[in-house]
């Protein structure tokens, strides 16, 4: 049911300024968390964000329903956010997570030195890694879907993930118990 | 590495003898006695595989934490955890770093963000038509600057006919030498000349 509503406000969206808001207002907060998690920090994230619209607006007749609208812009977002991450390290000449953090980082006295660890520790992971570490821990998808959002055949998906788990491991592990 | 594992479904292990047989037009070929041919056979050691008395890979331990397993094989990896020390820590491990990242900051969709993000779409609404204007600009400027640089060298004497120049009034005076002739009938021009010799003669 969702879904083809999605699917409908997704078509008049692209010529109905109103649906589009509309949709914006849909997708808008989890696409944003997910961006966050994806390159790092707020302000980058909302580039991502608007950029990711912009590319909806552009593609939106593009759409065929062969997945749902919600994975469609889930994957439009995963390459707007490495096409970002891409750009800041080319500024960056090297990616510097903990600077990439800084956003969040300024929080610590709410936060943990734990949760500041962990957010740098999945900044430093590689793009791959990270999307597809994302797209299960926060987003919930299944494998199916993570195939389908970064276009790799599902045993990429599982081969990815238990490597990006293990780097994670490796770097966590003073907050692990045995 | 082994485990002790009980084996909760002997007979799963029990599969049926392979027997060669020839299959028409093939050449030849493996299948089960009970009639499956040897990929869903293959494909049902697969699902049994957990049962053995080896540990399955972490990786799968990994899809099996995640719960995308099919049925059979979640059941199977249940079997075995039930014994295995190791990939019970394995397990853990895996839920120790969920938990991690559970507790990691939840990014706010804040108000100020959703009012940028809404403030963001006349803009990419109007995109299109701004980058169509952009090239309707380009070409409009660009068929202007052809068609001046056409009329600019058609109309051009130097290109038509180099012999043709016009000169200016005053080079048919410097080339004559009658100047002293012109001026003596332009009294603004001699008091212009002595004007400005004078001033020639009190520079330093």
């Amino acid at each position: 049911m969702r879904d083809s509503e999605d699917a409908d406000l997704l078509r008049r969206s692209v010529g109905d300024e109103a649906a589009f808001h509309q949709l914006m207002d849909r997708h808008g907060p989890r696409l944003y968390g997910l961006a966050v998690r994806l390159v790092g920090n707020a302000a980058d994230a909302e580039d991502v964000l608007q950029e990711t619209f912009a590319a909806v607006f552009r593609t939106g007749r593009q759409f065929r329903g062969q997945a749902s609208v919600a994975t469609w812009l889930t994957r439009i977002l995963v390459i707007q956010a490495a096409v970002a991450r891409r750009a800041r390290k080319r500024w960056r000449k090297e990616a510097d997570p903990e600077l990439a953090m800084a956003p969040e980082a300024e929080n610590a006295g709410q936060v943990t030195a734990k949760r500041i660890d962990v957010q740098v520790a999945l900044g430093q992971l590689s793009e791959e890694h990270r999307q597809v570490l994302v797209l299960r821990e926060f987003a919930k998808l299944s494998y199916e879907e993570i195939a389908s959002v970064l276009g790799v055949p599902r045993g990429t998906v599982e081969s990815r993930l238990h490597r990006a788990r293990g780097e994670m491991r490796t770097k966590l592990a003073v907050y692990l118990t045995e | 590495m082994a485990c002790p594992v009980l084996r909760e479904d002997e007979r799963l292990w029990q599969l049926p003898p392979l027997t060669p047989i020839l299959f028409p037009g093939t050449g030849c070929g493996w299948k089960e006695e009970t009639g499956r041919g040897v990929a869903s056979m293959m494909r049902a050691r697969e699902k049994k595989v957990f049962a053995m008395a080896e540990c399955p890979n972490k990786q799968q331990l990994g899809v099996y934490y995640d719960r995308q397993l099919d049925t059979a094989a979640q059941h199977a990896v249940e079997a075995h955890l039930a014994s295995c020390g190791d990939c019970q820590r394995e397990v853990a491990a895996l839920a120790q770093i969920s938990q991690l990242l559970d507790a990691s900051p939840v990014p706010v969709f804040a108000g100020a963000v959703q009012c940028r993000l809404h403030a963001s779409a006349p803009a990419i609404v109007d995109r299109p038509l701004r980058r169509m204007a952009w090239i309707v600009d380009a070409i409009a400027a660009s068929i202007l600057v052809a068609t001046s640089t056409y009329m600019i060298t058609r109309s051009s004497p130097a290109s038509a006919n180099p012999q043709a120049v016009v000169a200016p009034p005053w080079a048919s005076l410097s080339r004559s030498g009658d100047s002293d002739t012109l001026l003596a009938g332009n009294p603004v021009a001699q008091w212009y000349l002595a004007d400005a010799s004078g001033r020639g003669e009190d520079a330093p």
